[in-house]
Order: structure tokens, then sequence, then C-alpha cells
């Protein structure tokens, strides 16, 4: 019920426990918010380039090391020479595919965070608030208990089908009624249709262990196993929602501000929002079909990105972009290399160490104050 | 002390509360604020005058805000004292200061749903005790402020269904039926048209006429402030520009200071006190020419009181 | 002036005033008073002492209790072998037959008062929580206490292969350590609610992964018996299950009742709580404890049933009236509806049963929605 705890607590409700008022501070000096690290069109930028450079190092890793260790001559010769190798084998056909894998859920599950968020307008909000996981999850178990699927490629459609119902029927549910889909209307028909769902799904997998056995594996997250594909099923869809996506980020800017003034700016609000939501929709149902729900990135990274580059979705986007993948793809090399032959997944790395780090941030203060 | 007052309160309740007024003075010395690492308010020092009105005024962010709730033990200072009757502020029992000096802070919240008399009845917490908890004294200060503040047929309405102006009110009966002799008042008129300004300003004149509290208020309005104060604060940057009659505070020179703003000052047709004309844009003349002559023909040096 | 003479009037003449104003507070000569909230008002004046009396929540707190108390005997005679009331009784003071002594007192009656302890436990933190943030969809999950008691529960199940009672034990020391260090880690010179709820998002996601590993690593059996305890159940829970949590209730609750007579003041905003004599910081941090310590209680007898948090103090809200989630009557709609989903999830598929946890989400997610289509109607949504 994270979900809704996330949900729930916007930011202007803030119970102080002890300490200095924060109200009182932000009152008394209006618009003035915590400056965030990079302030200039040009800075951020160069900071962009930089990301973008630690990405490329994360995509070079990816490639390079792995759970079955290899001099980097040899995965160079791989790359580059056709030499029908077992080397080429295990760089071509296995980790190339999931570096590809990594990047495009990375980058969905960042974009989607960040667009979650922009359309809520509530930092705390996940993808997940829209129901993908719940119904990807309760679609794959249906598929394992029901239909006896059990390879990789054949719970893709499920889940995205899942996914794609669940976002449908939260939806429709928020817009009833007047207003039609408020921020908070979503959240709580979100958390709603997560909790029924989420019911439906235990119920199944207490019933028929052998089910739990194959699904337990399939619910951490992972990018293993994941062949090119897999890639090739999911990557048109994260094509049409990162478009979609980059080509809501004004409309982003203008709803942060309110409704009523975005309204009388001319931006058609509930458009804008339905835009953002298949995007949201197309993005993390994608990513979650392929790899399973991978939690905590599409929640944390935007949080990151508003903080060194201020409340510009445009920004936002694009950092996002760029800082979602590298933490994935950390993470499942860090996952490839500590349990070596083994992995741990990637699902669990990711929350495991970004989590600390997190935590380090909101201690900082650049993240706690809105 | 002159003859007991008398008052809505009944009168043993009354000149109870008048011999802790006249002593109840408020005072701040070499009082700094600060939020986090951000210093608002810098050694300063104010008395505030018993059984009068006193305006704060100044500009945005200057800290008029934080030095109330400085005085109202809302803030703890980093350095300085605040006293209350002569005694730190901060040694006192939350209870005991809560029966002296009663707050209205900006943006209070009402529970959804609660109704007038319900809201206005929580005023009465310092005052009750677990074995104590509905007094008669109670509800007698609870109808006599609802009276005050002309509230008593919307007393079983909820809050949520009135105006702004009404909502106003109740939270002001509310800090009535707290009994206190101190009333401190931030920003009480920010959102209220000019007739509910003027509303809540006269009531709170008349609570000081009749009943002799001691009452402070931030307000933004310089000639409403002028109007009601007997006392005026002008604030600048966390320091006190200028303070006492507001006639005397409020000069061409002051209002520059504290404001920034070029104007003039003549004396209100009506009450005499001192009127800020800006000077508009258009017509500002570089600072040694004479000034136009004004249309309203009391001139710059009329401040009759 | 008539503002002038009013006031003497009412001094001098309060029915009279009062009846010149058009209406009253109480009517005229009426020997029972109530005060402004609805409660009602015993004076003793010889004594200087008044007390109040709030009917209705009273009303409907033991009404609610009532229920719960017959749910909770229906359910000691319903089962796989049903006994008769009569034999119910006779096994609670001792003498039934062996059999039925067996199946009241060592299965049914640990487990039924497990589920009314479990369910006011989590009314009462879900109350706390709900008027301290002053939103109704705050809970107890926020300083990550299910977080931690899963992880140490799986744990306790999957590598130590635990009893039941270790198991709850276990889940106790991880959401006792993780809610200290939740609230060490938002420590910043104090601490403020949105920086408690992200690192607790934090922690949550951390300990989440965890237990998502350990799922990913343990033998199927052990992973679906972890999986039974994560859904939330009453299976199984005995006496030792009980008696820390009927302790806890018992010490924390009158306490939190104590503190929770300043909430009616901390309802109005912390400036105003203060400026009325209200110890703002001390009430608000002993209140969020005791939430959070009944919370991780709950959560480690019957794993994460968190739905009843949520739903409980907004059910007691609505039956009462009033401004505010009230905290016995939480804690009684808390019980009433834990008991009642605990026993259709062993009935409603006979002979097997359902983990609470699923009945009460079940039952949860409408009411979500219920919420959502009244704060609609309301406009207050949005």
């Amino acid at each position: 019920m994270t979900v809704l705890a996330e949900a729930a607590v916007a930011p202007a409700d803030d119970a102080s426990v002890d300490g200095a008022d924060q109200r009182g501070a932000d009152r008394r000096s209006p618009g003035c918010g915590p400056r965030s690290l990079l302030r200039s069109g040009p800075t951020r930028a160069l900071g962009v380039l930089v990301a973008l450079a630690a990405l490329l190092v994360a995509v070079a890793c990816s490639i390079a090391l792995g759970s079955k260790s290899m001099p980097f001559g040899e995965v160079w010769r791989a790359l580059v020479a056709d030499d029908g190798s077992n080397a080429h084998l295990v760089v071509r056909s296995l980790r190339v595919p999931r570096t590809l894998l990594g990047l495009g859920v990375g980058a969905a599950l960042g974009l989607a965070g960040a667009l979650m968020q922009g359309v809520t307008r509530n930092p705390l909000a996940d993808p997940g608030l829209l129901g993908v996981d719940a119904g990807a999850a309760l679609a794959v178990v249906v598929a394992i208990h029901s239909f006896g699927v059990t390879s990789l490629t054949g719970y893709v459609w499920f889940a995205f089908a899942g996914a794609g119902l669940a976002s449908v029927v939260v939806y429709l549910l928020g817009s009833l009624g007047r207003g039609g889909a408020s921020p908070v209307k979503l959240a709580l028909s979100g958390a709603a249709l997560t909790a029924l769902l989420t019911a439906l799904t235990s119920t199944v997998l207490l019933l028929d262990v052998q089910t739990l056995d194959v699904f337990r594996f399939w619910a951490v997250g992972s990018l293993a196993g994941r062949d090119a594909d897999v890639v090739a099923q999911v990557w048109p869809f994260l094509a049409a929602g990162t478009l979609l996506a980059l080509a809501s980020a004004r409309a982003l800017n203008t709803l942060s501000l309110g409704d009523d003034v975005a309204r009388s700016l001319g931006q058609r609000v509930h458009l804008a929002r339905g835009v953002s939501a298949v995007s949201i929709v197309l993005l993390c149902g994608a990513a979650t079909a392929a790899a399973g729900p991978i939690g905590f990135v599409g929640l944390t990274v935007p949080h990151v990105a508003r903080a060194i580059c201020g409340p510009d979705h445009r920004w936002i986007l694009a950092w996002s972009i760029v800082l979602a993948p590298t933490l994935l793809l950390s993470a499942d090399v860090v996952g490839r290399v500590v349990a070596r032959p083994g992995e741990v997944q990637v699902g669990i790395v990711t929350a495991f160490l970004g989590a600390p780090f997190f935590i380090a941030l909101v201690r900082r203060r650049t993240l706690a104050d809105l | 002390m002159s003859a007991r007052p008398s008052g809505p309160l009944g009168d043993a309740t009354t000149a109870a509360l008048a011999d802790d007024r006249g002593a109840a003075a408020l005072a701040a010395r070499g009082l700094s604020l600060a939020y986090d690492d951000r210093l608002v308010v810098d050694d300063l020092s104010i008395a505030v005058p018993p059984e009068a009105v006193t305006v704060i005024v100044g500009a945005n962010a200057c800290g008029k805000s934080t030095l109330l709730r400085g005085l109202a033990r809302l803030l703890a200072p980093r350095t300085g004292t605040v006293l209350l009757d002569g005694h730190d502020i901060h040694r006192l029992p939350t209870r005991e200061v809560a029966t002296r000096l009663g707050l209205l802070p900006q943006q209070p919240i009402a529970p959804e749903g609660i109704t007038v008399a319900d809201l206005v009845a929580r005023g009465r917490h310092p005052h009750q005790r677990w074995y104590r908890q509905w007094s008669a004294t109670d509800e007698e200060a609870v109808e006599a402020a609802l009276d005050a503040t002309h509230l008593t047929e919307l007393a079983d309405r909820t809050v949520d269904e009135l105006s702004g102006g009404q909502r106003q009110r109740v939270w002001i009966a509310l800090t009535l039926a707290q009994g206190t002799g101190l009333m401190l008042l931030d920003e009480p008129t920010t959102f209220l048209d000019l007739a509910h300004q003027v509303e809540v300003l006269d009531l709170l004149a008349e609570l000081n006429r009749r009943e002799r509290r001691t009452i402070v208020l931030v307000l933004h309005d310089l000639a409403l402030a002028c109007r009601y104060a007997h006392h005026l604060v002008a604030m600048k940057d966390g320091a006190i520009v200028a303070e006492g009659d507001p006639a005397a505070v409020i000069t061409p020179e002051t209002v520059e200071a504290v404001f920034g703003l070029a104007c003039r000052v003549i004396s209100d047709p009506l009450t005499g006190t001192p009127l800020v004309l800006p000077i508009p844009a258009a017509r500002r003349a570089p600072r040694d020419a004479p000034p136009a002559p004004s249309p309203v023909g009391n001139g710059a040096g009329g401040r009759a009181r | 002036m008539t503002a002038e003479a009013a006031p003497t009037a009412v001094v001098a003449d309060p029915g009279g005033a009062r009846a010149a104003a058009g209406r009253s507070l109480e009517p005229a000569g009426a020997r029972r008073r109530r005060a402004p909230d609805g409660a009602l008002v015993l004076r003793s004046p010889r004594l200087g002492a008044s007390v109040r009396v709030p009917v209705r929540p009273l009303v409907v707190t033991v009404a609610v209790a009532a229920t719960a108390l017959l749910v909770f005997a229906w359910s000691l005679s319903v089962g796989d072998f049903p006994v008769a009331f009569g034999d119910v009784l006779a096994s609670l003071v001792g003498r039934g037959s062996a059999d039925s002594d067996f199946i009241v007192r060592t299965l049914r009656l640990p487990r039924g008062l497990a589920a009314l302890t479990v369910g006011a436990a989590l009314g009462i933190s879900g109350a706390i929580f709900q008027r301290i943030a002053r939103n109704p969809l705050a809970s107890p999950d926020i300083v990550g206490v299910t977080a931690g008691a899963t992880a140490c529960a799986v744990l306790t199940i999957v590598v130590l292969d635990g009893t039941p009672s270790q198991v709850t034990w276990g889940a106790l020391a991880g959401s006792t350590v993780t809610s200290v260090a939740i609230y060490l880690l938002s420590y910043r010179r104090g601490v403020t609610g949105y920086r408690l709820v992200l690192v607790g998002i934090g922690a949550t996601a951390m300990l989440t992964s965890v237990t998502s590993f350990l799922m990913t690593r343990a033998e199927v059996y052990d992973a679906q018996r972890a999986m039974v305890w994560l859904t939330g159940s009453l299976n199984g829970r005995g006496w030792e299950q009980v008696r820390p949590l009927g302790w806890g209730l018992g010490v924390l609750v009158p306490i939190a009742l104590v503190l929770g007579r300043d909430l009616r003041l901390l309802d109005l905003g912390d400036d105003a709580a203060r400026g009325l004599g209200a110890r703002v910081e001390g009430v608000r941090s002993g209140l969020l404890l005791i939430g959070v310590a009944l919370a991780a209680l709950a959560v480690s007898c019957a794993g994460p049933i968190v739905f009843v948090a949520l739903v409980s103090p907004q059910i007691a809200r609505r039956l009462v009236g009033g401004t505010g989630a009230a905290l016995l009557s939480s804690a009684a709609a808390g019980a009433a509806l834990l008991v009642a989903s605990d026993l259709v999830a062993r009935r409603l598929f006979a002979p097997t049963e359902l983990p609470a946890g699923i009945v009460t989400a079940l039952l949860g997610a409408p009411f979500l929605l219920w919420l959502l289509a009244r704060a609609d109607r309301v406009g207050s949504a949005g």
C-alpha cells in the first residue's frame, strides 16, 4: 500500500514533528524554493552531456562485464568480428540485446515516472499508480496458471495486455463524475484497483504452488534471459511512448501551474493528461512486459532530475531519459558481477543500492523541500 | 488601574482578567529569529504598549510575520528574549502563556464539517482541565465571543459554508473566547474585501476600547493601519525602521525607506490619520524639483489629528 | 448604541438577551446541557467539576464493539467442526468435552482474539496517522513498518525455517529496527512529515528488494509459506501471538487516549494549536510512536493487512459524525472489520482457507472507490 501512501501525502501538507516550521519559511519568501544544482541553460546542457558520458560508460561495462568474466580484448573482437567463437555468442546474442533492453526499459521507466509526477502534480507519484504493475502481474499469473505459458516472450503480450487494461479501467474510474480525471481521483482509483488485482493475484498464487514457483522469478524484475526477440517485441511501443512523452514536455510545464491557469493559457488540460497517460501506459507497460516490475526507478530518478535541473519538465525528461538507464544498467552489471557465476536480478539491485543513495539525497535537503 | 471595566465575559471573569491585563506587557530584547540558517530578524527590541492597538507594517518578507511568531512563542529565538509580564516567555508553562496571549495565525485550518460554535469552543482549552471539561464560564465565554463577533445566528452552521469574512470572524471569536488580555493577529485581513476588512478592524478596535485588550496586528494596507493603530511599527529587513504614533512614523521619507515607494502623505479627510498617496510613475519629478500641486488640496503639510 | 447595551444585557439577564438574539445554545430551562460539539455535559458546581460525555461516539463505539464481539462469538462456533453454542460456553469455562475444548480454546479462541486485537491495533494506528497527517489516505505504511516486518519475517521463514512464534518475533524486531532507523535518518534538526515519507519510501524499496531476493532464493515450499504470510493471514495464530499484542494494546491505548485529547487542537493547525497551549511536538511524536508500535505489533502477528488501517477510521468517522477519526471508535471498527473478514476467509471456500488479507482487500477496494465517488459529489476532490 505504499502506492496509497505516496499518493496521499501532498507536499503542502507538511506536519512538522519538531524543529523549524517549514511552512513559515516558505510563506515568507514566495516563489523562492530550493535552488537546483544547475541553474542556467548552458550548464544544464553540459550536465546532460556529462550524464550521457556516464551512460556510455555504463553501456560499455554492461557489454564488457558479466557473470562470465572475459578479457576486454576478447569482447572487442567479438563485437567487431564474426568469428563464431563462444565469446562472440555470449556478447552478441546475450549481452548486446540485454544492454539494449536495459537502455530501453530504463529510459521508459524514467520517462514514465517523470510524466506521472508531472501529470499528477505529486512528486510522490509512481507509474504503478495507474495499476500497470498490478495488471501486468495478474495477466502473467493467469498466463502461467491457465495457459501454461512459461517463456519470456510469451509473457510479454499477456503482461502488456494486462497493464493496458488495468490502466484503462483506472483512468475510466477516475474520470467518472465531475471534473474528469483529476490527480486525486486517479490516485484513489489506481490504489483501489491495484489492491483488488493484487488480491486476485495472491489468491491464484496461493492456490497453485507451481504457478508461484514460476511467477516469483518474473515478479522481481530482471533483464536476464531476455534475448533479441523480446527487444523486438517491445521496441515499437517504447518508441511510440517516448515520442509522445517528449511531445508532452511543454504541456507538463503548463499543467504544473494548476488546471485553471493552464486552461487560461490555452492548454487543453484533459487532452494533455490523456496523451500523457497513454504515453505512461505504453512506456511502463512495455517495460514491465519485457523485464517484469521494476520499482523505484520511476519514482526516484525524476526526483533526482528535478533536484539537479529545476522544475522545467523539458529538462527533467531529458535528464530522466539519461539517468534512469544509467542506474538500471549499472545495477544490472553489479548484479551480474557480484554473484558469479549466478546473478542477482536487476530489480533487486536497483532498489538495494539506489535507496541509500536516495535517502542520502533526501537528507541533504535538496529533495525534501519542494 | 481605573475602575473595573465590565465586558461581555461577565463581571467576575473580566475583573480577573483586568488585573492581568494592566501588567500584560509584551516585550522583546535583542531578539534574533532565523529559519534554518537564514537570519530573518536581527537583534530587535520592541515594547508593545499595553491596552493599545499596535500594527506592524513593512514590505513583503521584511520579517513582520516572523516577529509576530517570535512574540507569540511559535519560534524559538536564536538570541535574545521575549518577555511576557517581565518573564521569559519560553520559561513559562505553555498553558499559562495560552491564558494570557492569544494568537490568530495566517491560514488557520478549520477541520472539515466543524460548526462555528464547536470551533469557537476550542478556544477555551487553556482554561480546561481533565476534570473541568466544560464549565459554566466556558459556556458564557463562548456565547459572549459569538455575540461580540455577531455570529450568534450562525453558531450552528459549518465553517466551510461561510464566506471569507465570516470565517475570519469565527477565528477572532475563538481568540476572544480564549479570554486573553493580549491578542496577536497575523494578517487577519489579507483575503478579505474592503468591507470585511473594515468590519474586522472595527471589531478589534471595539475590543480594545471596551475591554482594554492589547492587540498586535500585522497589516498590509497602510491606510487602514494608520487609521486603527495607536502605535505603528515599520519594519524593513528584519529591523525596526520607525515606531510610534502613526502620524509621526508615516512620512514620505519613512515610506521611501521601508517600501521603496515615492509618495506624498496627506491627512485622511475623515479621520485625520496619515494617508499615503503613491506618486504615479509618469509624474515622478526629479528629487530637487518642487512637487506639482496636489489635486486633493490638503497639501503635504496637513497632519492634524 | 446596541453594541454597548448588549454586553451588559447578557451579564444581567442571560435568558432574555439570548432570546433577544433569536436563538440560544440550549433550550431555555433545560436540565441537560450540551456542549457545542454535541456532547452531554454533566456538572457539579460544588466540586467545580464538569465532564463532557460524547454521546454519539460512545454509543457508536459500543454498538460496533458489540457487533465485533458477536461475530467473534459466532466464529467460535462455526468451522469445519461446528460446535454448538452451549458447548462453546462450556469449553470456555473449561467444562466441555476434550474435542470441543481443543477446538475452541486452542484453535478458535486465540485466532478470534488475534483478529480482534490486530484489527483494533490497526484501526487506532490508522486513525492516529490520518489525524496527524490531516489526510484520509495516510496509513502506517509510510514509515516502513510493514516493509521491515515483512523482510524480517520472510528471512525467518526462508533462511531460519522458523516456527510461527519465531516469525512473529522476527517481524517485530524487523519493524522496530526499521522504524527507528527511518526516524533517525529523517532527523535533521527535527523531523518534517515530508522528509519522513521520502525516507520511508526509500527504506521500503530497499527492504522490499531484500524480500524479493529471499523469495527467489528460497525452496518453493518455503516461498509458499512466505507468500501466505505476505498476504496477511490469521491462520494458525495462537496464544503466543495474541499475548504480546494484548499487552501492547493494554499499555499503549490508554496513553494514546490521554495524548489524543490534544488532537482536537492539532486539527486546527500547528500554530493555532500552540497558541491554545497544546504541546504540539510532544503530542505528535508520542502519538506517532504509539501508532508505529501498534502497527508493528499488528503486522508481526498477522502480516501486512493494511487496508484495515486505512478503512476503519473512515468507517468510524462516517458513523460517528464529527470532525476527525476518533481513536476508540476506529479501534472498534477495525476489530469488527477484521474478525468479520477472517470469518468470511475461513468459511467462504471451506475447507480451503483464504488469507484474511485478501478478503479485506476485496472489501476495501470498493470502499475506496466509494470514497472517490463521495468526494466527487462533495466537490472536494481534485
